[in-house]
């Protein structure tokens, strides 16, 4: 009887002492610490992730299956084999790795064109006051808000007028006078940027006899790494993506990864007819199927998807620095 | 003497102002160039083309043939593609708009806590910033990327937990709508996320010891604080949304321009249409969402 007494009030102790400290582990000292609140908030990241990242994993899980995997009950996500034929075949028809390279032209040139204006263009607006500022917001904000499809016919005229249709400038040169893609956007994240600036640096360069465009290129430019990685990382993978502009100004000329996956199944066809020798009644994986497509649209994506992992850290750094969220 | 002084001082003062305003005016010239020959020309000659049918011969170059508002009467009396079209964008933007903002303030919030891991679904929840696009979404959803239900396993997981078929329907659609909106929502995501760090751990800390709750901490703080960006973030996915790939309206306006009956003033027509429909439909959320304080300064 002792002995069981002992034993109760040794556990009425145990628990006593224990349970703050459990209490405190899982509920924690304020709202937000503790264990279970934790818990939720990865619960409900994982939970969102999944359904974010669903589409990526059933693509790769898809693409790596044959034909007959894929008509095949039992193979729901593993594929029965590990099948690369559909990224050969798909890697021939997206012309890679040329189309990279044609691309990561086109869209790194455009990068620069982008971020010379924008910055010139979002400096002006930013540190200097002249009549008529107001309205050249205003226009800016409309010529965000309109869908690019009010001006592609004019466009496509006035291209054709000065000879730029079928060449790069048809890209460039807009994206060089602040007209681009999305250019609105890249003008206010410099125009914030600059605001943000000290005007007591500027009068100190200014007094010691730098003129407004020394200025600009001495002071403002080595000060704006921020803004300028995340127009530059932006603005890439935008035209990288672009498809609109691309195939009405560029005449089919230059081809980009994303127009050549527009049309990956006339080009798998082609690619098929010259250099299987096979009949599709016959092997059924030379058919065209959502395998074949997804794998180019994974092997699409690659290379941006490589090139964010690379850059990543500094890109979420500058987001804080920049202040995109002033206005 | 002094009174001379005083007038040149003046002078050269507003002399100092006015080389600013142009050297000003000095670096926006590429934006003015721009938008004269690609914006304010073009825009013009949309107008211009919409009241017209327009030819073009090899020889004869471009022609204009004076119809008045004939085009504009096709589109929305006698052709239906575009009015159906466009009721339909009309409506799904409506709603989808409110869903995108309510996710990605979610998600920021999540992102935003003090919980190791966070780096990486930053990183993941920012991925289609980068690579997101028509072809790809396109592919996505037209073969079964983005709906469950062509995964037999997990409609089985998901009927086996809840017996009722509807339900299992609606979570299904749910589903994917879902995946859809949360890989729109990434620069949404972004910049509420960038305003959610700017806001002082001091008032959070001061408003913990006053034994506010989180849940009173959110309405009276955290909402408040980033209610501003929720117009603008309104403007940039309708924006998104109008000009993506996968937008029919888009293809319309395309295709009209090749087909033989219609040609370029019919697509004219059409995209001003498409503006108007645009602008009314960003200032109905614009107003909507404006921030409260904001509406007291104008």
């Amino acid at each position: 009887m002792d002995r069981l007494k002992q034993h109760y009030s040794e556990t009425k102790d145990f628990l006593g002492k224990k349970k703050p400290g459990m209490k405190k582990f899982l509920f924690g000292m304020k709202n937000n610490d503790g264990f279970i609140y934790k818990l939720c908030v990865y619960f409900i990241l994982i939970v969102f992730s999944f359904v974010f990242l669903y589409p990526l994993i059933y693509m790769i899980s898809i693409s790596l299956m044959s034909n007959i995997d894929l008509v095949d009950n039992t193979v729901q996500w593993i594929p029965s084999k590990l099948y690369t034929f559909n990224y050969k075949m798909t890697w021939k028809a997206l012309n890679l790795p040329n189309s990279y390279f044609t691309t990561a032209l086109l869209a790194g040139l455009s990068m620069l064109c982008v971020a010379i204006s924008s910055g010139v263009i979002g400096y002006g607006l930013a540190r200097f006051d002249f009549r008529g500022k107001k309205l050249v917001l205003v226009l800016m904000l409309f010529t965000f808000i309109v869908p690019k499809t009010l001006f592609f016919i004019p466009r496509f005229q006035i291209y054709s007028a000065l000879g730029l249709k079928g060449n790069l400038g048809a890209i460039l040169i807009p994206a060089l006078t602040g007209q681009g893609e999305q250019a609105a956007l890249f003008i206010l994240i410099f125009y914030q940027f600059f605001k943000m600036i000290p005007k007591s640096l500027e009068e100190a360069a200014f007094i010691d006899g730098a003129g407004p465009f020394k200025t600009f290129i001495k002071i403002a430019v080595p000060m704006a790494g921020p803004a300028l990685i995340i127009v530059c990382v932006y603005s890439f993978s935008l035209y990288w993506n672009e498809t609109f502009s691309t195939s009405l100004y560029l005449d089919g000329k230059l081809k980009t990864v994303p127009m050549l996956l527009g049309n990956l199944q006339n080009n798998f066809g082609q690619v098929i007819s010259q250099s299987v020798k096979g009949d599709a009644s016959v092997n059924p994986n030379l058919n065209f199927t959502e395998a074949k497509i997804f794998a180019g649209t994974i092997l699409s994506i690659i290379p941006l998807a490589a090139l964010y992992l690379f850059i990543q850290r500094w890109f979420v750094e500058s987001i804080d620095k920049t202040g995109i969220t002033g206005e | 003497m002094i009174k001379k002084q005083k007038k040149i001082g003046k002078r050269n003062r507003f002399n100092l102002k006015r080389k600013r305003g142009l050297t000003g005016l000095c670096f926006i010239s590429p934006w003015i160039v721009g938008f004269i020959a690609f914006v304010a020309y073009p825009l013009y000659k949309t107008i211009y083309m919409s009241f017209n049918n327009v030819f073009y011969g090899n020889e004869t170059g471009w022609k204009y043939e004076w119809i008045g508002l004939d085009n504009f009467r096709r589109i929305l009396f006698e052709d239906v593609d575009f009015v159906v079209e466009a009721q339909n964008f009309f409506m799904t933007t409506l709603l989808y708009v409110p869903v995108i903002i309510a996710l990605s303030i979610i998600i920021a919030m999540l992102l935003n806590q003090k919980v190791k891991g966070t780096a990486f679904f930053r990183l993941l929840f920012f991925l289609p910033i980068i690579i997101l696009n028509g072809e790809l979404m396109k592919n996505m959803s037209e073969y079964g990327g983005m709906s469950i239900n062509i995964n037999e396993a997990i409609v089985d997981v998901i009927s086996m937990v809840v017996p009722n078929k509807t339900i299992t329907l609606g979570i299904v659609l749910i589903f994917n709508t879902v995946v859809e909106l949360l890989w729109y929502s990434a620069v949404p995501i972004l910049i509420f996320l960038a305003a959610l760090q700017k806001i002082d751990r001091s008032v959070y800390e001061a408003s913990a010891i006053d034994g506010a709750s989180s849940w009173s901490t959110f309405w009276k703080i955290t909402l408040p604080n980033i209610y501003p960006l929720v117009s603008v973030v309104v403007i940039f996915i309708v924006v998104f949304l109008a000009n993506f790939e996968t937008n029919t309206i888009n293809n319309i306006i395309m295709e009209s321009k090749y087909d033989g009956s219609r040609r370029e003033g019919y697509a004219s027509a059409l995209s001003i249409l498409y503006s108007f429909l645009q602008i009314i439909l960003i200032s109905i959320l614009y107003f909507i969402t404006r921030s409260r304080k904001n509406s007291k300064e104008v």
